[in-house]
Formats: C-alpha cells, structure tokens, sequence
C-alpha cells in the first residue's frame, strides 16, 4: 500500500462521514412531527382511549368552535397501551395537558401523576352538584379532587321475558330480592336427560372471568365497608362480605356446581355469549349491555330492573366513571382546565346527551345529573332504570391505594369458594391478608413520598439546617 | 509504508468502526445493560416508576420468599408445567424426527407439512385451542364423547387447567427441535447401526445402545432450551386463563408480568426477575455439571 493510497482512503472516509452526517440531519429534519396545532392559538393535547369515530362526541371540536385561543389536539390511544404510555410519558416530562380515562383516579392521584384541581374550582365557582354525588369520592385523594367524571357506567338485572312466560312466570315481575332471584334461578334452570344445563336460569359471576364487579354488589347490597375511615385497615370478613358470598356460592352449589361450571365455560362473545344466545334467563350486566343486545339478539324480549338487594338490604350498585384530569407536569394546566370546564358543562354534557340519543349510544351515559335526565338522554331504552339507580351507586374503587390488588384477590376470593376449595370465610381471609398488606406497603410508600418531596421542594440552601 | 500512517489508518478505522456501530452501542447501553442494572437496584427497593425508588433492603425477597401465597403457588405451576412438558415435547420431536429422516420420495413435503404448525404465533394458538377446550362445543371433548369417553372440563377446571396448556405443546413438536433431531440422526454413521443389526439387536436395543447416546449432544441442548422456554412460560395462561381458575395456571413469568403492569410494584417484579435468572442459571449449571460430563460427542478426545 502506498501514501497515496491512504490519503485517499483519508478522504473517502471523511467524505463517507460528511455524506452519513448530513444524511442523518436531512433524515432528522424530515421526520420532525407536522405540527398539528392552529396558529395563533395554545394547543392542548388531549389524550384519551381511541373510539370508533361515529361514536365519538367531538367535543374538543366543539371547544374549537367556541373561543379562539385554544386548540386541542385529541390524540386516541389504544386501550391496552394507554395507561404505560401515559406512565412513560409522565416519567419523561412530556405529560399531555389533559387526559381523559376510565378505570381508577387513584391509581394516578395517590401517586401524584394528576394535578389537583381544587384551586381551578374554587375560583371559577365548579358547581359540584352538578354531577352525581357518587362519583365524587373516586376523584377524590386526601380532601384534594383530581380529576372531574364526564361520563359514568353502572350495572343492572337483566332478564329474557320470554324465558319467564314459559317458566309460567310473570315476565313484566323481575325478582325483588336475593331469595326470589334464588326461587326464579332453580325454575328456570333446564336440564336434559344427562343433567347437564340446557337453559340456565342464573350464573352466578357470569360477565367476565373476574368476577369482582359483580361480587361487590351483593356486598354492598348488604351494606360492606371495605376500608375504615382512616384508610388504613381492610375489611373484607365483616358479616356483610361474608353473608354476601355464603349467598352466592349456596347458590352456585344448590344450581349444581360442575354442571354450571361447564355451562359456563360453554359461553362465549357475541352470539354465543349465554344471555344473548338464549340460554341465559337472567344476569347482571353493565348498563352498555343494552346495545349489545341490540346489537347481537335484536328481537329478544327482554327487561332491565335494578339489581334486587336482601331481604335485609339495600338497593346498592357500583358505579364507575369516566374522567378527565390534568397530569402533573402539564405544559398548558390554565388552558386545559378551560377545556375541562367546557367539557363539564351542563351545555356540553347536554349536547354529548343528544349526540349519544341520536346514534343510539351507550356505552357511557353523562355523569351530569342534568344531561343524564335530559329528554335525549332518557329516549335511549331503560334509561331511566340506570339514572335511577345512580341514587344508590357506590364507587367501584374501593381500596384506592391497592386497587389492582384488590379487585384480583377479591376475584380470587370468589373463585375459591365457587368451587368449595376453601369456606367463604376462608377465602376472604386469605384475600384480606394480600389486599392488607399490599396496602400497608403503599400507605408506607406514600410517607416516604411526603417526605422525599418536602425535601425537595423546601427552599435551597434555607439557613435552619 | 510508514509506521505511523499505519497506525493513523488503525485509528481512524476504529473511530468509523465505532461511528456505524453507534446506533447499536446506543441501543445496548441504553435500553439493556443500564436497564438490567438498575434492576439490581430496583429489586431492593419498592418502586412504581411514578415515584421514586425507595431504599427497602431485602424485603421484597423476604416478602416473596416467605408471605406471598401466589409466589409459591407460580414456582410450583411452573415447575409442574416444566416437569410435563419438556419430556413431552423431547420424546414428541425425537420420533417425529425419526419418523421423517429417512430419505425417501416426497419427504421434504412431510417435513414442510410437520414444520408447519410451529409458524402460528402463540396468539392465535390460544384462540384455536381456546376453541377446541370448550368443554362442551370443543373439538376436543366431541371427539372424546364420541369414544364414550366424558371429556374434563379443561381450562375451566383446576385440576385440567396445566394439562391443558402442557398439550397444546404437541402442535409445535414439528418446529426448530425436529429439524435439530433430524440433523443429529443423519449424522450417526450408519456401520454402527448395520454392525448391531448383524449382531441381532432389535430396534429397542439400537434406539438405547446406538441412537440415545450418539444423539446425546442434541438431546442435552434441547433439553435444557427447553427448560428454559419452560421457565418463561406467558402467552398461553395470559390469554387463555389469565392465571386462573383458582391460581391454577399463575405461571412464574404472569405473577411477574401482573406485578410489573397492573400493580406498577416494580421492585417485587425486578426481585422475581432476578430469581429466575438466578434459577435458569441454577439448572443450567447443574446439568452441565451433572449430565454435561457423560455425553459422547464425535470428534471430541
């Protein structure tokens, strides 16, 4: 090899390097995001679950339309990805301004993930009985509200009429209390030659395969407090869990327990979901269940009620809500909140109200007690029974600090003495002791976090060391 | 040409060296060996990602160790998943391999034929069998009726739940291990197997005096992939039982997945992680100082 020859391959490789570095910046240059606001006014990204577009209220176009200074870009994500993203993007300090979710505030709140609320409130004069009472305490975080509900759903009694005529039933009478619903189940259980279910009357937990949306009705039915005041002690063995899932696993024994688990596994989505194809009297569902039926069992006969309670008991339902909140961190809190002020507005609220009577929605219905008893609101079938039940609504979120936990061991719980593996006293011991400590864990965790921050935000280099 | 230009070239071939390979020192650093270190750390600490870590010793391993019930129960099913499913899955490939090695008209279509199934991913995997498990519409249990035979009711039964999961292993005995098997057959020299045959020795006594051994290579390496693989069992429990019914298919890596993505407990998942890894390292170790010693392979002194 000659000089000559490595001065040349000097130059090819420096004219190699120049020619990669300016690609590399032309690549960065052309892959920069398209700004997607409107000069001359404040963009607002919003993050919320991506909708189908017909079914989606457009109410940041709305907004829009509304005032001129702010823009709000909505971007939809995936349900299964959401909550990481908005968790990686926290961590990353680059929050959306305003995030729109279902499922638990506490998750977010007690781990200071949302912007308190409470100052945007007082001074604009949020009227807070605008929305219905039991809503409330979700979004609530030691006496500080971080987030407002937009919509809400809630469960209720389903029940097939035609099954009830030729069970020699009244079928305009769903059950009033725990023990019809009990005489209905046994009459209306069909069974062939074998003895396995034909038609079953009820099935105990039938929705998901968790049952604990369900299970914490009949809990609170009976009037269960799972949390002391303080929110330090769980209590899943008081005599009103208890009784609760003694009634329901009596039940699934006295219904025939191996023969009700394989019907239940012989259930499946759409058509063959069991209420749905036929071969389900009567269930408890969410109130978003009516559209399925219209969707998938268009001429079944059926009536929607509140759930029946104990004899003992109380009408009692959870309630779940749809919310919006402004992360912490947000680059745009004082134009976010303007949007969150619209999007909560009895006007909006009305508007989402007939949008959703127009399209025959219903998956959530306005969390505004005004929107939901709207005329719009009420024309969607059996409605009212759902409004009417949010009088009596409990929120869903009943351990905020180890919610997660909760809802899997509560499930667990269920299972358990389901199949008669453990008594249900057992079985919600064993639940109580994981949901304790998991709770005691975060309760220990939130100290060190009250801490960590004082130390961080007391002013530097303060003389009183 | 002269030392010191030479020495330039070097340098300046090693800094583009570096330069192209940026992206993927980047990406090492990064997105693994940072991350795995952090780990350590993490596993002493209880972390949700929101807020920061907070200094706890070794109390997640002492809480997983010793008071977490779905802990144990997770090892257990795993270790039950694995004991099943690796001679299943060994034996299975093994004769499949034997059956299609032999050189013969249209063997490459049998293969392609058997290779096949491996390809589906293990989503849509648990969506058919999800189907065929039905206990009472499923392909599975009709079949079985029609023998007289009243089929289990599967992945809704404890007692079925990682049986089931265990079987599904048969529809990809056909993939990467039978391919392996039947390299590892065609490589035994044939004078062995015609030297035994001349001595009378029947086909049980060629499979476990000439095949066994001489494939003990292949066998030792699969077997402990396997194992592996075992150890990191997900996708079928995720999708198919989400760990039910009554923890019954909670697999190692679910446990860790849900205490990781659904209780944000990062500190509890990092520990688990690393007890796996301590575990898989255990085995692997154990074996190659156990059954690693005695195998034969050709060419080795």
């Amino acid at each position: 090899m000659t000089s000559s020859d490595g001065a040349i391959r000097s130059v090819l490789s420096r004219l190699t390097l120049g020619v990669g570095a300016g690609l590399t910046l032309a690549l960065f240059a052309f892959v920069r995001p398209p700004s997607t606001g409107v000069e001359g006014r404040t963009n607002v990204r919003l993050w919320r679950v991506t909708g189908a577009e017909a079914e989606e209220a457009p109410s940041w176009e709305w907004f829009g339309e509304a005032q001129d200074d702010i823009h709000v870009q909505k971007i939809g994500l995936p349900f299964l990805e959401i909550e990481q993203k908005f968790l990686t993007a926290e961590v990353g300090g680059v929050p959306p301004d305003a995030f729109e979710y279902f499922g638990s505030v506490a998750q977010w709140s007690t781990r200071g993930a949302l912007m308190p609320l409470d100052g945007f409130m007082e001074r604009d004069g949020f009227d807070r009985d605008s929305v219905f009472p039991a809503l409330w305490d979700e979004m609530m975080w030691n006496g500080r509200t971080y987030a407002i509900p937009v919509g809400t759903a809630t469960e209720a009694f389903y029940w097939n009429k035609e099954h009830f005529r030729r069970a020699g039933l009244d079928p305009e009478r769903p059950p009033q209390t725990w023990e019809e619903l009990r005489e209905y189940a046994l009459l209306l259980t069909t069974r062939d030659a074998a003895g396995e279910i034909d038609q079953a009357g009820y099935v105990p937990g039938y929705w998901s395969p968790n049952a604990t949306p369900i299970f914490l009705n009949w809990a609170v039915q009976k009037g269960a407090v799972f949390l002391n005041a303080e929110g330090t002690e769980v209590d899943l063995t008081s005599d009103a869990c208890v009784e609760a899932l003694e009634w329901e696993a009596n039940l699934f024994g006295e219904l025939g327990r191996d023969a009700l688990i394989r019907k239940r596994a012989s259930f499946g989505y759409g058509s063959q979901h069991g209420f749905l194809g036929g071969r389900l009297s009567m269930i408890v569902q969410k109130s978003s269940f009516v559209q399925e039926i219209e969707k998938f069992a268009p001429d079944m006969e059926y009536g929607v009620s509140m759930i029946p309670p104990p004899a003992d008991g109380r009408p009692g339902v959870t309630a779940g809500p749809a919310w919006i909140g402004i992360p912490s961190g947000a680059k745009h809190p004082e134009e976010a909140w303007a949007y969150l002020k619209f999007v909560t507005s009895t006007e909006t609220q009305l508007r989402v109200a007939e949008f959703a009577a127009d399209r025959n929605l219903a998956a959530f219905f306005p969390a505004n007690v005004e929107a939901a008893n709207s005329p719009q609101q009420q024309s969607l079938p059996h409605m009212d029974v759902f409004t009417k039940s949010m009088e009596f609504a409990a929120p869903s979120t009943v351990v905020p600090l180890a919610h997660t936990v909760f809802w899997r061991e509560y499930g667990n719980a269920w299972d358990r003495a389901m199949r008669g593996s453990m008594t249900p006293r057992e079985s919600l011991e064993l639940a109580e002791r994981e949901v304790q400590r998991a709770l005691d864990d975060q309760i220990e965790y939130n100290r060190f976090y009250a801490e960590y921050l004082r130390e961080r935000d007391a002013p530097a280099g303060g003389g009183a060391r | 040409m002269s030392r010191h230009a030479s020495g330039r070239f070097e340098r300046q071939e090693n800094r583009l060296g570096y330069l192209f390979a940026a992206p993927w020192l980047v990406g090492f650093f990064g997105f693994t060996l940072i991350p795995v270190v952090l780990s350590v750390y993490y596993s002493f600490c209880r972390y949700d990602v929101l807020r920061p870590p907070m200094y706890i010793g070794l109390e997640n391993y002492r809480y997983l160790l010793t008071e977490s019930g779905n802990f144990w129960k997770s090892v257990w099913n795993t270790f039950y998943f694995t004991a099943l499913r690796v001679p299943l899955v060994i034996v299975g490939s093994l004769l499949l391999a034997s059956l299609v090695s032999k050189p013969m008209k249209g063997i490459g279509i049998a293969r392609t034929i058997y290779y096949m199934p491996s390809i589906v991913s293990g989503v849509a995997l648990s969506v058919i069998w999800l189907w065929m498990y039905n206990p009472s519409h499923g392909l599975i249990n009709q079949g079985l009726a029609l023998l007289g035979v009243p089929g289990p009711p599967w992945l809704e039964s404890p007692e079925w739940s990682k049986e089931a999961i265990v079987l599904m292993g048969i529809w990809s005995i056909g993939g990467g291990r039978m391919i392996i098997f039947i390299a590892g057959l065609n490589a035994i020299p044939r004078h062995l197997y015609e030297s035994a045959e001349l001595d009378g020795a029947g086909w049980w006594h060629r499979l476990v005096h000439i095949t066994i051994p001489q494939l003990g290579g292949v066998l030792f390496l699969l077997t402990i992939v396997e194992i592996v693989t075992c150890f990191q069992v997900f996708t079928e429990a995720y999708l198919m039982t989400r760990g039910g019914p009554e923890n019954s298919t909670l697999f190692y890596n679910l446990e860790l997945y849900f205490k990781a993505f659904q209780d944000y407990d990062m500190g509890v998942a990092s520990a688990m992680a690393w007890m796996l890894f301590v575990a898989t390292l255990a085995v692997t170790v154990v074996l190659f100082q156990t059954v690693g010693r005695r195998i034969h392979y050709e060419g080795r002194n």
